[in-house]
């Protein structure tokens, strides 16, 4: 058999391993006080160094597969890369200024995390998606529990950890099925061979096939947090550190997304389409209509989060009925808009956090704008990008999506999308009203939590960037949807 | 072009100025602000008809067009031109205590997006700006945000635009795939192609909930008069001068594509003529004035509506002339009805009588314009309600349409003497104030619209070539012959309509309290739409508790009612589309099952209930291996031995592990019986059967030929040495793999080791 390695489509995957390598051994090398900082740094160059090596794959330059049709670094998943490699940045520099516990051990995970949503992206086989799935489970599953003295934190992880673990058997099977149906793993292969399926009416391989697709969405769609495989968010998002749940709640889905993206381009030709969308398209229905009403009644910022992101997740599915190149590079925008304002969100929660308040209560943002009125103009933009009101990002991708369900004729989801938007915005109001309102006590920081500095610069430092691309991608919405155009026309 | 991107963007980023400049100016901010609404008027005065395309996201078809004709400058005219009247007129009401920087800041963000609803060429462009006055508006009716008035109104009435303005970013949506464009002037060239897709009624109907909502049609007019919590200058300017029109401007930008639309007469007259009808009969029952005025506005926008609905030309001219008209008598009641307010501290009808004496420039004011809104001759009101009534009677509404406008009109005769008579005739009565006239400065902006009204009332023919003509021919878009509007008709039936509703609601008027308690009598008291939002978002809150149920009916925080739920739901899906798709397994190829078979599952079976219903923990570790051990003998008889094999190791090591494990841990806790242990029986057995079926699926079918073991089946001796084709694999074809994998064991176990020893360290610490 010959070896196919191209390293230059690895070199992503590669720079993110290598920092991560080097981070453990930072911490073995030197005392604990003095390499603190050079390990951010070394986390963020590591990124950094794997987006340098996305941008050859982006413009198209390289051969994008590579170890025999295994990875397949196209411009979609260059695409892809790019905005989990944003997400993996800002959450680092959320994470600066953690308290005294194993930060190696954390931003190696993080990487690595990051190299498995990486991988998903560009996945090109089945065996690949399930790697680059139990990667990214397996580090967060860590990363969620690594807050000391909290047990919310240890409860979360062993949750997602059980119903993880489900869902992967589940995925799995799907995948068997699959490849007894097809005979390969390869997803080209599942491709062509699902495609002849429909010709010689092989009716008893075409269904089982089906059922090992729909079992493989399962699995992805509970990572995506989909109705109704959504149940573990709200107390997974809860529990975990807040640069973690600010991590996964963009990085998980927009991996999960890409893999199911991928996966049904290949394995659903035009004949199959109906009965293979029209369920998911229901449970798109139900994610948005749940995540939107269930986020009413929320007194907790975190699990608003969560709803929000069921409820997002829905909205990703609205790509998928055309299958096309409008759906995908509509669902690249929208992750993109998504993913700023949520890292701000929670960068508003962190530099609450920063003082020692428990920023995740949204009674404690009351009076924020008198307090802080830069912070609380930017988190009502950035709910303005939730709930898709111009000028915030979050309006142009919902816009995109809707072209591309309309010219899907998916008129279910155009619905969802309509009434669970108007829903939301009730919330995400909500929330705006009580930073605006006007109070004269200042939230009462925990006992013992010391106000850090550090921790407060950085996170204003992600809401900044997140603000600020939510603003771009609101008001010149024009070069970022072509880029993203161009990049998945080649795909 | 620079004037009408001048005039959009001035106010705007005057707008941002504001709470800056406030710091210096203090109260004198007002004229800061009076001279940006002046220059933004003077900019609209300037800007001449014309087309242009910005490019922004081209490849959406979304660019920053700007369309300025007829249309969209008689808009203009009043935003701008109303605009500055507000802003002059709120600079003495408001004094120097209010947050004014706050203030002038929303008022300029509101003139510069509706400016720019009006100048959108693109309609996207057109639903950002659109978006835009609606949060404007909330913000200025909750402008006193600490009384509980002003949030309720100000949610109410975002709740209903955002909502009605999603539907028509949906319809928008439609209609932009569906036609192809987002340009107006491109939906407008391709309109018959347009009308004959079957999706265009989907897109219309979400567009008129989109007009509707934000002109406070029935029954979404609910949201306007709590409005009314908002400063009157407010009041005037948005919520009946220019903000609520904004649904009558979207209605005359689609009339020219859709009002050939089988839909189009009877949904958009209906629901104006329902709206002109309850409008006015609530106007007439409530006693705060600004809750009549607010009434009175959501009656006149029905009427408007009602003319634009009827499809006639003749009746889009009467439409487009009352619009202007209505925009400046009402524009002038609330103006003086701020002043009453102002100066007396209430706006009761009842405390309220005999004020002529005290406030006689006012009285003068208030009489005009509410003489006006009734259609009394010599006055701009008549004329345009004289068409009106001319309209609906030539349409195909014909005599009953007539009717109803007459007795609407009645009742709006009847709320006009209550504003223009009852509260200034009379004996003076007992106000919270000494009642005395307004200052001058306050008077001078109502002034002026009274001398409009009175001008355009007896030289019509001046606004209809100015204004009126050119606004009428962009919503017509074609040539069509229409009567000039003049003072005297002759006789004709609308005369003897407008008589009989002028007459009638004097004689109304005078037997008032006896009408009034008649009216509020037929009023629905409990059933009423307003009841029905305080309940769902208000009072009851019925969404946040339905909320909640939601929540809590799920979010247990139990992880076996989450593992239940994911489970169930699989297994739901998967039966669900069985069920619905009419899937039937295969037939199926199996060999026959014998008496050992069914003796070994039935002790797996066995086996696994004792598992689940084990005490303790011993007796559990026992009742698994009663799964496991049977399982590899069957493997034995399906004559598998090395499975079987296999099993029998993994069984004992297990076994062995969980002897090892168990003492650490907890004894089993026998929780007391709950009911969903039932659900939970019920969901264990539909996955088991979920496994069964697919398995039965996948029953014999091998389509593709086995390629890799026949590989290595015939490589294994030549490239492998060895005729053990399993251990070849194991450590020649993939003996990196084996090494691999030996490591990560190694690994693992030396992991496991530490965490041991740490545990005994912090054992031995005193630590658990």
């Amino acid at each position: 058999m010959p070896v196919d390695l191209n390293f230059t489509i690895a070199a992503p995957l590669l720079a993110l391993a290598a920092g991560a390598l080097l981070i453990l051994l930072l911490d073995l090398l030197f005392k604990y006080e003095t390499i603190q900082g050079p390990m951010y740094v070394a986390a963020i160059g590591a990124v950094l160094v794997a987006g340098w090596y996305l941008v050859p794959l982006w413009q198209g330059a390289a051969d994008p597969s590579g170890f025999a049709g295994m990875l397949v670094m196209d411009r979609f998943a260059a695409v892809y890369g790019g905005v989990l490699l944003i997400a993996a940045l800002l959450a680092i520099l959320l994470s600066i200024g953690r308290a005294r516990e194993d930060q190696s051990g954390y931003l190696a995970l993080l990487l690595w995390a990051a190299m498995g949503m990486v991988l998903l992206g560009g996945a090109g086989n089945l065996m690949v998606i399930f790697l680059g799935i139990e990667l990214l489970s397996l580090a967060l599953y860590v990363m969620i529990a690594f807050a000391p003295r909290r047990m919310a934190a240890r409860e979360a992880a062993f949750k997602y950890f059980i119903l993880g673990s489900v869902a992967a058997a589940f995925l799995i099977f799907g995948f068997a099925l699959i490849y007894g149906a097809t005979g390969t793993m390869s997803i080209a292969g599942i491709a062509e061979a699902a495609r002849s399926f429909t010709s010689e009416g092989a009716w008893a391989v075409g269904l089982y096939y089906k059922v090992g697709v729909g079992l493989a969405i399962v699995g992805l769609a509970f990572k995506m947090a989909l109705v109704p495989f959504h149940i573990w968010a709200p107390d997974v998002y809860q529990g975990a550190p807040t640069p973690v749940t600010a991590y996964m709640s963009i990085g998980t889905k927009a991996a999960a997304f890409a893999a199911m993206a991928r996966l049904l381009v290949a394995a659903v030709p035009e004949a199959y389409q109906p009965s293979f969308l029209l369920p998911l398209s229901i449970l798109a229905f139900a994610s948005m209509m749940l995540g939107a009403s269930a986020g009413i009644w929320q007194s907790d910022l975190k699990r608003l989060m969560a709803y929000s992101g069921i409820a997002n997740a829905g909205y990703l599915i609205m790509a998928i009925p055309g299958l096309g190149l409008d759906g995908l590079s509509a669902a690249a925008y929208y992750l993109g808009a998504y993913g700023f304002a949520t890292m701000g969100i929670f960068a508003v929660v962190r530099i609450l956090e920063a003082d020692g308040v428990d920023g995740s209560q949204i009674a404690n943002l009351k009076g924020l704008f008198y307090r802080q009125p830069w912070v609380g103009v930017c988190l009502a933009l950035l709910f303005f990008g939730l709930a898709g009101i111009p000028p915030a990002g979050g309006f142009v991708g919902k816009f995109l999506l809707a072209i591309a369900a309309v010219r899907g004729q998916a008129w279910i989801v155009l619905a969802g999308l309509i009434l669970s938007t108007g829903i939301s915005a009730y919330v995400y109001l909500k929330v705006i009203g009580t930073a605006f309102t006007r109070t004269k006590e200042a939230p009462q920081p925990e006992e013992g939590a010391e106000p850090h500095a550090p921790t407060r610069t950085a996170a204003q430092v992600v809401l900044v960037i997140a603000a600020v691309g939510t603003l771009v991608m609101g008001v010149l919405p024009g070069p970022v949807s072509e880029l993203v155009r161009v990049a998945l026309a080649g795909m | 072009m620079e004037q009408a991107l001048g005039a959009v963007a001035l106010p705007l980023v005057a707008a941002f100025l504001m709470p800056v400049l406030y710091r210096w100016l203090r109260w004198r901010l007002g004229l800061a602000a009076l001279a940006v609404a002046a220059a933004t008027f003077i900019l609209v005065i300037l800007t001449p008809n014309m087309s242009l395309v910005i490019p922004w996201v081209s490849q959406l078809g979304i660019d920053l067009s700007i369309h300025v004709d007829g249309w969209s400058r008689l808009f203009a005219l009043l935003i701008a031109g109303i605009g500055t009247l507000v802003v002059l007129y709120s600079i003495p009401y408001l004094g120097s205590r209010e947050d004014l920087g706050k203030f002038y800041a929303y008022l300029l963000i509101f003139m510069g997006a509706m400016l720019g609803v009006v100048y959108a060429g693109n309609v996207m462009l057109l639903y950002v700006f659109w978006e835009l006055t609606s949060i404007s508006s909330f913000l200025l009716i909750g402008f006193w945000n600490t009384r509980d008035d002003a949030q309720y109104g100000a949610l109410k009435a975002i709740l209903i635009t955002f909502g009605g303005g999603l539907a028509m970013l949906g319809g928008l949506a439609i209609l932009g795939t569906v036609g192809g464009t987002f340009e107006l002037s491109g939906l407008l060239a391709n309109r018959t192609e347009l009308l004959a897709q079957p999706l265009t009624t989907v897109a219309l109907v979400l567009l008129l909930i989109g007009a509707f909502t934000k002109s406070a049609q029935f029954p979404f007019h609910i949201w306007l008069p709590d409005a009314m919590a908002a400063p009157t200058p407010v009041s005037a300017y948005l919520h009946s001068a220019t903000m609520v029109k904004a649904g009558l401007f979207l209605i005359g930008r689609l009339w020219p594509i859709f009002h050939v639309h089988p839909l189009w007469v009877p949904v958009v007259a209906t629901v104006g003529m329902v709206t002109m009808v309850v409008g006015s009969f609530l106007a007439i029952q409530k006693t705060d004035l600004k809750a009549v005025l607010a009434l009175s506005t959501v009656s006149q926008l029905g009427l408007i509506m009602w003319l634009f609905g009827l499809a006639t030309p003749e009746a889009a001219q009467a439409g487009t002339f009352h619009l202007l008209n209505h925009s400046t008598f009402k524009a002038l009641l609330f103006m003086v009805v701020g002043i009453v307010d102002h100066q007396t501290g209430t706006r009761e009808i009842p405390l309220l009588s005999g004020l002529r004496r005290a406030m006689p420039v006012s009285a003068a004011l208030a009489m005009v314009g509410a003489a006006s809104m009734a259609g009394v001759p010599l006055l701009n009101g008549f004329l345009s309600k004289e068409m009106f009534l001319t309209a609906v009677n030539n349409s195909s509404m014909g005599l009953a349409g007539a009717v109803v406008a007459t007795g609407a009109s009645l009742f709006t005769t009847l709320y006009c003497l209550m504003l223009g008579h009852k509260i200034w005739f009379g004996e003076p009565g007992e106000t919270p104030d000494e009642p005395k006239e307004g200052s001058r400065t306050i008077l001078v902006p109502p002034l002026i619209l009274a001398v409009i009204i009175v001008a355009v009332g007896v030289f019509p023919a001046l606004a209809e070539s100015a204004v009126v003509g050119p606004a009428v021919a962009a919503v017509l878009q074609a040539p069509a012959e229409l009567p000039h509007i003049a003072l005297w008709h002759g006789f004709t039936p609308a005369l003897l309509m407008t008589a009989l509703a002028l007459g009638g609601g004097l004689l109304a008027y005078t037997a008032l309290p006896g009408v009034l308690a008649a009216c509020r009598r037929v009023t629905p008291q409990r059933y009423h739409l307003n009841a029905l939002y305080d309940f769902l978002w208000w009072k009851n809150q019925a969404v946040e508790k339905a909320a909640k149920w939601i929540t809590n009916r799920q979010m247990t925080g139990y992880l076996r009612d989450y593992l239940v739920y994911t489970l169930g739901a699989t297994a739901l899906l998967f039966f669900g589309t069985m069920l619905v798709k009419g899937v039937r397994i295969p037939a199926l190829n199996l060999s026959p099952v014998g008496p050992w078979e069914f003796l070994l599952a039935a002790i797996i079976a066995v086996g696994a209930v004792f598992t689940a219903r084990a005490r303790t923990r011993l007796a559990a570790i026992a009742s698994i291996s009663l799964v496991g051990m049977p399982l590899s003998v069957l493997f034995g008889l399906l004559r598998a031995p090395d499975l079987a094999l296999t099993q029998v190791v993994v069984e004992s090591v297990t076994v062995v592990l969980f002897l090892l494990v168990f003492p650490h841990l907890r004894q089993i806790t026998l929780y007391p019986r709950r009911r969903s242990t039932n659900v939970n029986v019920l969901v264990a057995l539909a996955v088991g059967a979920l496994g069964t079926v697919v398995t039965l699926l996948a029953n014999g079918a091998r389509l593709f030929p086995p390629q890799v073991a026949e590989w290595f089946l015939r490589n294994s001796m030549e490239l492998g040495g060895g005729n053990n084709v399993v251990n070849v694999i194991l450590v020649d074809f993939r003996g990196f793999d084996t090494m691999g994998e030996i490591t990560v064991l190694t690994v693992a176990g030396l992991a496991v080791y530490m965490l041991i020893r740490l545990r005994k360290q912090q054992a031995g610490g005193g630590k658990s």
